[in-house]
């Protein structure tokens, strides 16, 4: 063997001997797993991790992907995070743990926590127990807490909700708008808009409410279009709430008689 | 920190203040067993409230929920009681039976809401808070506790606008005051819920403000000593 050579493989031998790939599995810090958490936006998760060294040496902790709040004790591995509304989804959050010696030589364990907007029913029991736990709701997607248009009436008729185009008459159109929405509506912000023109002549009822705050999950909206001229016409019905907006821009085509 | 929660651990500190003051003024001055009793139950107030809004928990919602109903027939009761002893023409022998007798339809009704499925059919809950489904028998638990109120107030009017005596009728007016107080608070988190919102922001101040009143009078005055 050719003293190159030899230079080679005794080089080749130590870098082996200090990669983290080389060395046994036994010597890196043990991570008790945790598994998959779920939790309703607003909760708090509190995870503490466990983590045990071979070498008997102190271990710490780390975190990749930290959702934004969250956070993670180095030393004791206490992990706390209060997703808010913003945050639903799923969030693979990647702990390691490592001893001082070596932070190369580290354990990893790979979270996935699932951020919920759920509503669950329970009915009472005999005695203090609850029965049977119904979800009601369930979305880990902003956007389905918007603002949605559940029921469309025009002049009595029920109207697809996702309809781009309605006949109407050539009387004043009577509207009929239903918006839901499992978080809230913000009862001010229903616009509803005529070929540029923002109606005023609104009437809200059947408001329904959850909760202390009294947020609207669900309320109708009535409205008396003018008699429109023959042709085409833009109607913008549009609602938010803190999350978002949602807007529907539905044609009405005037003239002739209302399509049965 | 919460600005509700600071406001009802604030209440619960003020309920027990009075509590305190009044078991204090009952045992070694005066004795006024109901309206120790009667403090003690709009003290309350404000722990069913903690557990009501922070209640994570389907049972502690519904635990906390009875425990409201429980307190607002109970202090109906005591209340029916305080505008009975307004009465010096007609003293009422209070004996234990009578006593009994005069709590047993809230105890039965309060067991009736707090164990059956009678009266609440269920609660839907979630990070928005939570929601209780009512049965057809809770609006006779309605009934009884308006009629109960319409009483307790036909009583005190009476004291007020018929009573020769000027310490009768003020009496009569303090029970009425903190009656109207008391009706507020739990009008509007037990019978109607769903105006929850508009004592949501004074919490149990309602209930805090009627106990120190009758506190004070009666240590003053010494209206409602047995």
């Amino acid at each position: 063997m050719s003293k190159l050579s030899r230079v080679l493989l005794i080089g080749l031998l130590i870098g082996w001997a200090a990669s983290p790939v080389g060395a046994a599995p036994a010597d890196l810090p043990q991570i008790t797993p945790v598994g998959s958490r779920e939790i309703n936006f607003g909760q708090s998760l509190v995870l503490t991790l466990n983590a045990t060294d071979p070498k008997g040496q102190p271990v710490y902790f780390d975190a990749a992907n930290l959702p934004k709040g969250a956070i993670l004790n180095p030393r004791g591995g206490q992990f706390v995070w209060t997703p808010s509304i913003y945050q639903l989804g799923t969030y693979r959050v990647t702990f390691a743990a490592w001893d001082r010696l070596n932070p190369r030589r580290m354990a990893n364990e790979t979270v996935n926590v699932r951020v919920v907007f759920r509503q669950v029913y329970n009915t009472k029991g005999w005695g203090l127990s609850t029965g049977q736990q119904e979800v009601l709701y369930e979305t880990t997607e902003l956007r389905e807490l918007y603002p949605a248009i559940a029921a469309l009436g025009i002049d009595g008729r029920p109207v697809e909700p996702t309809a781009e185009s309605v006949a109407v008459g050539d009387k004043p159109v009577d509207l009929r708008i239903e918006f839901a929405s499992p978080y809230n509506i913000d009862k001010k912000s229903i616009v509803i808009v005529l070929d540029g023109e923002k109606q005023t002549l609104m009437r809200q009822s059947d408001i329904k409410t959850y909760g202390a705050d009294g947020r609207v999950i669900s309320l109708v909206v009535e409205c008396q279009l003018p008699a429109l001229k023959p042709g085409n016409h833009s109607l913008l019905l549009k609602a938010r709430n803190e999350l978002g907006v949602t807007q529907r821009v539905i044609e009405l085509r005037a003239g002739g008689k209302a399509a049965k | 920190m919460n600005v509700y929660l600071c406001q009802d651990l604030f209440y619960i500190l003020i309920g027990f203040l009075l509590t305190g003051l009044i078991l204090g003024y009952s045992l070694f001055k005066r004795p006024c067993a109901r309206l120790v009793f009667l403090t003690v139950i709009l003290s309350l107030a404000g722990i069913t409230d903690i557990f009501q809004v922070y209640g994570a928990d389907p049972v502690l919602i519904l635990l906390a929920d009875s425990g409201n109903v429980l307190c607002a027939l109970f202090s109906l009761t005591l209340f029916l009681q305080l505008s009975l002893l307004c009465r010096p023409n007609r003293p009422v022998v209070w004996s234990a039976l009578a006593n009994a007798l005069f709590f047993l339809p809230g105890t039965i009704l309060a067991l009736l809401y707090t164990f059956t499925p009678l009266l609440i059919g269920g609660v839907s809950y979630g990070a928005l808070g939570f929601s209780l489904t009512y049965q057809p028998a809770f609006w006779a638990l309605v009934v009884i506790l308006i009629g109960g109120f319409l009483v307790v107030c036909g009583l005190a009017l009476r004291e007020i606008v018929r009573s020769p005596h000027i310490k009768c009728r003020e009496r009569a007016t303090t029970l009425l005051f903190a009656l109207l107080l008391a009706a507020y608070f739990y009008g509007t988190v037990v019978i109607l819920p769903f105006l929850y919102e508009t004592s949501k922001f004074a919490s149990p101040l309602p209930l805090v403000c009627a106990a120190l009143v009758l506190v004070y009078v009666n240590i003053k005055y010494g209206y409602f000593s047995d």
